[in-house]
């Protein structure tokens, strides 16, 4: 699809102001003021952690968290932890993912459905989940099993919620031509309700993704074993902060690249889409 | 006179929920589950009348509702506004989005240790992570519902005249508002999730301190009572928002 | 309207308390504790007419943790003043998080002490395990690595041939939730403490395989501790905060006044007195010094196991740690 002349567009400025230059360094440019605001916040990190007011126990100094990053990944440590971590968290994401949008849509299309379902939504998402992960432990054990099924369990709301909205906001007249045109009760949910309700479902996927993150890594912390929250777990019993600090920064990179990917491919899929003539940031 | 019938058809509404504690109650029942780690549901609701019916309850909830509700409102007013200006001017969206992007996906409670270095472990760090938590799905639902605006209805708009500010209040707002309104319905869940677990790891007081020190004590009679409340206060929470969403969406209209 | 009314009261209120907490001259002593009950704190100062400084020297804050970790860094972060610690949390917070001014200031529960309760490693009655060999292979459940009766279950273990990984593998669960482990065959060996070892259940379907005495002897396991700072500014308000401590907890422990405790323990822990009233603060809970007064010695021993099983980098002098001075102050005074 053609990106439209941006002459009179709102959505255009600071692209214009610089037109002169040539691309990549007007892209460089908005790189470094795009990481200032961090760049600032780990500088600011690095001379607190400097200037003796704290001990290093307390906040250490990024280069040996940096140094201990570099440590875990010559040992192997730091590959495995990070990608147990990433196994579980994109396996109950996938579940939640397809399970969610199949109940979305259920729910919008089927009486029955919402019925039951749209009260359990309201009571299930709020619930603290976290207090019933030693039934699930009981049930299915220590290990991927439990892990994933709490990722999923938390990680199913918002997609559901999100693909109702989706599918309600289609405008009528789309599905009213559509049925006119004789299109089939199915052929209507494949061709006409998901792509439309696209977009929304795939916000409803976006804010999923990290939350599968999070509650991957503190399933991790509370029981125990491998994985970057089992090793965050046992840095802080240890007393040692650069494992936890180390910890963090692991989750902080893999969270940004995974919100990274999905946001491109959600660029890629909703091509067709108005907001796409933009590149999709956030 | 109406209330018969309007109290059935409620009563009906939210049947799939007895229906989930009859589950429970069967659980327990038939040994589907070690009443070690889920107590049954008749002596959970026995100590949750002894629970709620102490002013000091209250005085938890209280608290725990007014750090969730900070939390949330600040999540609310400025994520949906940082979204909106995100969509709107490019060099917002540039400079916060890859603060955002790497705060996101960040297990709030492993912050504690940082957020406790400046502002302690009272309320103000459970204030700032419950509304670190919860900002990111207001942000996303306004960014994605701005950007999804017509853009025709934009250059329409500018086209009559419309200054910049108008487009964005008259077209642009209302187009993201089904987006936003769905992302402050899952920041509103949240909030109470991460109440609960900012509170569990320190707190004099609150519903996570009173889940979390009854769940160590192994009172789980108690501590599922009170993750019932929590459950009960967000389903409240949760209904109440959509009545208001649905009116300010058909008023949109 | 009613929700922004309590909003503006409480913002309203927040100068005045502040105002009032600078008025006070008590030294305000905040207390992290991580169980009602089992951590003494939480029923020691429910009683105003024997608490003859509280208010006037001395006041206290008690503020919850999970668990030791976080604690550790409240204490370092000067956000909490006495934290009660095992003595394994006490090295570590020691040696890893460089806490050189961390003192030892009392005694809160000592294991192993003959004639005392010790914590009991428990496997089924009828199941496969009757003595330590045969846990080669099995699963172990543990609180988690590293930490005090983890230490007290491989310390046996290794003293038994047996090592983790290599000889049986290890999960973790929380105490009140060992009970289901062990009865659901979720693992083989669980360790337990009060009060979830004397649970009906658990005694009539478990039994005792080793103790933590059998593995450590007689160990001087929770300590109260304070940082040096805190203590040298606050001697006085800190030696009778020691005092009605100590007033406090012989009053508890006194039989005449069991009615009293048990009413206390089941406030606090809104669990029945039945709960309660077979072991606690008599010979079947564990040890506590009547003068709050650790036993250097044992606690010595104990970190020394630590480092022997490689969970500790470096040996350790505890006794540069302990400041009893104030705690013994405080116990002459009551002579």
């Amino acid at each position: 699809m053609a990106r439209i002349n941006q002459g009179g567009a709102p959505m255009a400025s600071p692209e214009h102001d610089s037109g002169q230059l040539p691309h990549f360094v007007r892209s460089f440019g908005w790189g470094v003021v795009a990481w200032l605001p961090v760049i600032i916040l780990l500088v600011a990190w690095e001379v607190v952690a400097r200037s003796g007011t704290v001990t290093p126990f307390m906040l250490p100094t990024l280069t040996r968290v940096f140094e201990r990053m570099g440590s875990e990944l010559v040992s192997g440590e730091l590959p495995i932890a990070v990608g147990l971590t990433l196994w579980r968290a994109l396996a109950g994401f996938v579940i939640a993912a397809v399970l969610g949008i199949a109940l979305g849509l259920a729910m919008a299309r089927n009486r029955f459905f919402y019925w039951f379902f749209d009260p359990i939504i309201s009571v299930g998402f709020p619930i603290p989940k976290i207090a019933f992960l030693p039934i699930l432990v009981l049930w299915l054990g220590f290990f991927d099993l439990s892990k994933i099924t709490m990722i999923a369990f938390n990680t199913i709301f918002p997609v559901v919620t999100a693909t109702i909205v989706g599918v309600y906001s289609v405008e009528k007249e789309i599905i009213w031509s559509a049925r006119n045109l004789g299109t089939s009760e199915r052929g209507m949910l494949w061709e006409i309700l998901l792509p439309a309700a696209m977009p929304q479902i795939f916000t409803g996927l976006q804010v999923a993704l990290p939350i599968a993150l999070i509650v991957g890594v503190l399933t991790e912390m509370a029981m125990g074993g491998y994985g970057v929250g089992g090793s965050m777990q046992t840095a802080s019993r240890m007393a040692d902060s650069l494992g936890v600090f180390a910890g963090i920064f692991e989750i902080a990179v893999v969270g940004y690249v995974m919100v990274k990917l999905m946001a491109m491919l959600r660029r890629h899929l909703l091509r067709w889409h108005q907001e796409s003539q933009e590149p999709t940031t956030v | 006179m109406r209330s018969g019938p309007a109290f059935a058809a409620g009563l009906f509404r939210y049947l799939p929920i007895v229906f989930l504690l009859l589950l429970w109650h069967m659980a327990s029942t038939f040994h589907l589950v070690s009443t070690a780690v889920l107590p049954p549901l008749s002596s959970v609701l026995s100590s949750g009348y002894d629970l709620v019916s102490t002013a000091e309850f209250w005085d938890n909830t209280g608290s725990s509702m007014y750090r969730g509700g900070m939390g949330l409102l600040l999540a609310i007013v400025i994520g949906g506004a940082l979204g909106i200006a995100m969509a709107w001017w490019k060099p917002i969206r540039y400079v916060s989005s890859p603060l955002v992007e790497i705060f996101y996906p960040l297990p709030k409670s492993a912050l504690i240790p940082i957020t406790a270095l400046w502002l302690g472990f009272g309320d103000a760090s459970k204030i700032l992570l419950i509304f670190l938590g919860c900002m990111l799905p207001v942000t996303i639902g306004a960014f994605n519902g701005a950007r999804g605006a017509e853009q025709t209805l934009i250059w329409s708009a500018r086209s009559l005249g419309a200054s910049r500010w108008r487009t964005l209040l008259d077209v642009v707002v209302p187009s993201a508002l089904p987006e936003l309104l769905n992302g402050a319905r899952t920041a509103l869940a949240l909030s109470f999730i991460l109440l609960v677990s900012s509170e569990m790891i320190v707190a004099r007081k609150g519903l996570g301190y009173l889940i979390g020190f009854l769940g160590d004590g192994g009172n789980y009679d108690a501590m599922f009572a009170v993750v019932l409340v929590v459950a009960a206060l967000g389903f409240f929470a949760d209904r109440v928002y959509l009545a208001f969403a649905r009116r300010v969406l058909r008023w949109r209209e | 309207m009613r929700l922004w009314k309590t909003l503006l009261g409480a913002a309203l209120a927040l100068p005045l308390t502040l105002g009032a907490a600078l008025a006070q001259t008590p030294v305000k002593i905040r207390i992290a504790w991580v169980v009602p009950v089992a951590n003494s704190p939480t029923i020691l100062y429910e009683k105003p007419d024997i608490l003859k400084f509280k208010g006037k020297s001395y006041d206290i804050e008690l503020i919850r943790f999970q668990g030791t970790p976080p604690m550790i860094t409240a204490l370092a972060a000067g956000e909490v003043d006495v934290a009660l610690l095992a003595y394994s949390s006490l090295a570590l917070a020691i040696q890893n998080a460089g806490m050189e001014d961390l003192r030892v200031i009392a005694d809160e529960a000592q294991e192993g002490v003959d004639g005392y309760y010790t914590s009991p490693f428990m496997v089924l009655k009828d199941g496969p395990i009757n003595t330590v060999a045969d846990i080669k292979g099995k699963v172990i459940a543990t609180v988690g690595q590293g930490s005090a009766v983890d230490i007290a279950m491989r310390a046996y273990l290794k003293k038994n041939g047996l090592e983790d990984k290599r000889d049986y593998s290890s999960v973790e669960g929380a105490f009140p939730n060992m009970r289901a482990l062990l009865t659901e065959k979720k693992a083989d060996l669980i360790s337990v403490v009060l009060p979830f070892s004397i649970n009906p259940e658990l005694v009539e379907k478990g039994k005792t395989l080793f103790t933590v005495k059998d593995s450590l002897g007689k160990s001087e396991f929770i300590v109260w501790v304070a940082k040096d700072g805190f203590l040298q500014k606050n001697k006085a308000a800190v030696t009778d905060f020691m005092e009605d401590s100590i007033r406090s907890l012989k009053y508890l422990m006194d039989p005449k006044n069991r009615a009293e405790l048990l009413q206390t323990a089941a406030r606090v822990s809104k669990l029945p007195e039945a709960a309660f009233s077979g072991w606690i603060y008599t010979n079947k809970d564990l040890y506590r010094d009547p003068d709050m007064l650790p036993d250097v010695e044992a606690l010595q021993r104990s970190i020394d196991i630590q480092q022997s099983l490689g969970l500790l980098k470096n040996k350790m002098d505890i006794s540069k740690y302990v400041d009893v001075s104030m705690t013994q102050a405080a116990a002459k005074r009551l002579k």
